[in-house]
């Protein structure tokens, strides 16, 4: 068993709380660790990579504890978020160098096959100075994968790469999950967590938020009270007509400026205005929801 | 010892063009020897030596010692590129173990070696001061890699507080406070050129041969085993 078990981790720089009391319990297939920038992230993996102690709590991979305990590695790849590699070496001695200090039994089989995973032979050959940030996060990834780890740690790992590649990134750690292995990425981007991630942990300012299947994390997200702004040729017409309806809450004139509106329900939010509009005649100039920022979404989600 | 990081710290030193840093100062030693060879009438065999322990164990060792430990440790924990050496089922006194033997290696090939052929260009073969100059080289060289890798962990691989080390502490109290020659790597090297050349009206070893090879010894030995330690306890994403 490679369970990736967090109980009561806290982890505090000076008085800064980094991580505050977290307790996870992975399993195998892919779990997305989701939050915005300086949530704590970066600072949670490097702990199940056992590079950073906790400051309270514990690490353990399939019981073993994660820190002071270099026998770990064998099972665990880590592709850290840092674009510095050596890069005075080729894709290929990269790889290679992890592969020997990994002792794997067949280090040049192993270098081809990982960087052939990642899509990778025609550059194997070139300076990893040379390579495009993409291209360095693939090699990043062959290099964690060459010893074949039961756990796959990867902070940011879709940072820098363009569709194409991202897709195929998505599929080789898909593929991986459906072998039985480990896998924990973190992104600050929803719709590359619910792509792939069979579960999703939430973490806001070092706080486990939520946690759940991406279908639970998407529907406490969009549940909830949606605010726009509405410009039109006569507000206070529209804000009477949008009140006469449940989905909306409330409605405020705004100066001569427009109008603001708290809606419950966004799919029948988004029916009801043009209808209405429509009905009795009000022009729709502009409509721009204002609290679309990932940063308000997962602060509702901390305070509920 | 662990082959792949030896192999990558040789190319990292040597693979790269900053490997003509590293040849530079040996070379403008040796240069320097030729040129006072041809220019100074007046210069004894004791002058040869004092240049040699001033520039050659004063200087050249130290900043050749402390260029490629700040190339194997200080830029890699900086740029974070070492997390690829932390995360491998390797004890960590075998990684520091491994790099301070480039970097000891490093100091041989730019420092000790150059000094015995400086020295040979300055007196040929005679007094025994190349091999004095080549076997002082190499225990100045040892103790040098020892203190730099511990200061450049220990001061959060601050290359200013190597410098600060050298400039102060090696350069100048070491000269002004007596004592100070027992804790001195400049001076254990100074020591083993004075006890092994047999040049007469030199100076005598500022302290013990014997004392400065267990003590470059010691210092070699303690740094790895600090940094290894440190090593256990790093924290990769603390920045």
């Amino acid at each position: 068993m490679t369970d990736l078990v967090l109980s009561n981790v806290s982890r505090w720089y000076g008085n800064v709380v980094a991580v505050n009391d977290v307790n996870m319990h992975i399993t195998s297939g892919i779990t997305g660790l989701l939050g915005p920038n300086g949530a704590g992230k970066s600072t949670l993996l490097s702990m199940m990579a056992g590079l950073l102690p906790p400051s309270t709590g514990s690490v353990t991979i399939g019981g073993a504890p994660a820190r002071e305990n270099v026998a770990i590695y064998r099972q665990v790849g880590l592709v850290p978020v840092q674009e510095s590699l050596y890069d005075f070496l080729t894709g290929e001695q990269f790889v290679r160098l992890n592969a020997d200090l990994q002792r794997v039994p067949q280090p040049a089989t192993a270098t081809k096959y990982a960087i052939g995973l990642v899509d990778m032979a025609s550059a194997a050959d070139r300076k990893i100075s040379t390579y495009s940030k993409g291209m360095k996060q693939r090699i990043k990834v062959a290099s964690a994968l060459v010893h074949g780890p039961h756990v796959l740690l990867l902070d940011e790992p879709f940072n820098g790469m363009d569709p194409i590649q991202r897709r195929h990134m998505m599929g080789l750690l898909t593929g991986f999950a459906e072998r039985g292995h480990t896998i924990v990425f973190s992104s600050h981007i929803l719709e590359e967590v619910e792509q792939i991630a069979r579960q999703v942990e939430v973490l806001v300012a070092g706080r486990h938020a939520a946690s759940g299947d991406f279908a639970e994390i998407r529907r406490l997200m969009t549940d909830r009270p949606n605010q726009y702004l509405i410009r039109s040729s006569d507000d206070r017409a529209l804000a009477t007509l949008l009140l006469g309806h449940p989905s909306v809450r409330g409605a405020r004139l705004r100066g001569h400026h427009g109008l603001e509106v708290e809606a419950d329900d966004l799919g029948q939010f988004a029916q009801i205005v043009p209808r209405l509009a429509r009905e009795h005649g009000v022009r729709i100039f502009e409509l721009t929801p204002t609290d679309e920022s990932l940063e308000s979404v997962f602060s509702y989600l901390v305070n509920t | 010892m662990n082959t792949p990081i030896l192999r990558l710290g040789l190319r990292s030193l040597f693979g790269r063009a900053r490997v003509w840093l590293l040849i530079a100062l040996p070379l403008v030693l040796i240069g320097l020897s030729v040129l006072l060879r041809s220019v100074s009438t007046g210069m004894t065999d004791a002058d040869a030596q004092s240049f040699l322990q001033v520039f050659g164990i004063g200087i050249v060792v130290p900043v050749v010692t402390l260029l490629a430990t700040t190339t194997l440790i200080n830029s890699e924990f900086d740029d974070g590129s070492i997390i690829y050496l932390l995360t491998k089922p390797i004890s960590r006194v075998a990684i520091i173990g491994s790099k301070a033997t480039i970097v000891l290696g490093a100091a041989l090939i730019g420092g000790a070696v150059p000094m015995g052929i400086a020295a040979l260009v300055l007196v040929g073969s005679g007094g025994g001061l190349a091999l004095a100059a080549l076997v002082a080289g190499v225990v100045a060289a040892a103790a040098y890699v020892g203190i730099f890798i511990a200061l450049a962990t220990v001061m959060k691989r601050s290359i200013l507080g190597c410098l600060l080390y050298w400039l102060i502490w090696e350069s100048t109290i070491s000269s002004l406070i007596s004592p100070v020659k027992w804790l001195s790597a400049r001076s254990w090297g100074d020591s083993l050129v004075a006890a092994i050349s047999s040049i007469v009206g030199a100076g005598k070893p500022p302290v013990p041969a014997l004392y400065a090879v267990l003590a470059a010894l010691v210092a070699l030995v303690a740094g790895v085993l600090l940094v290894g330690r440190r090593l256990a306890a790093m924290t990769s994403s603390d920045e």
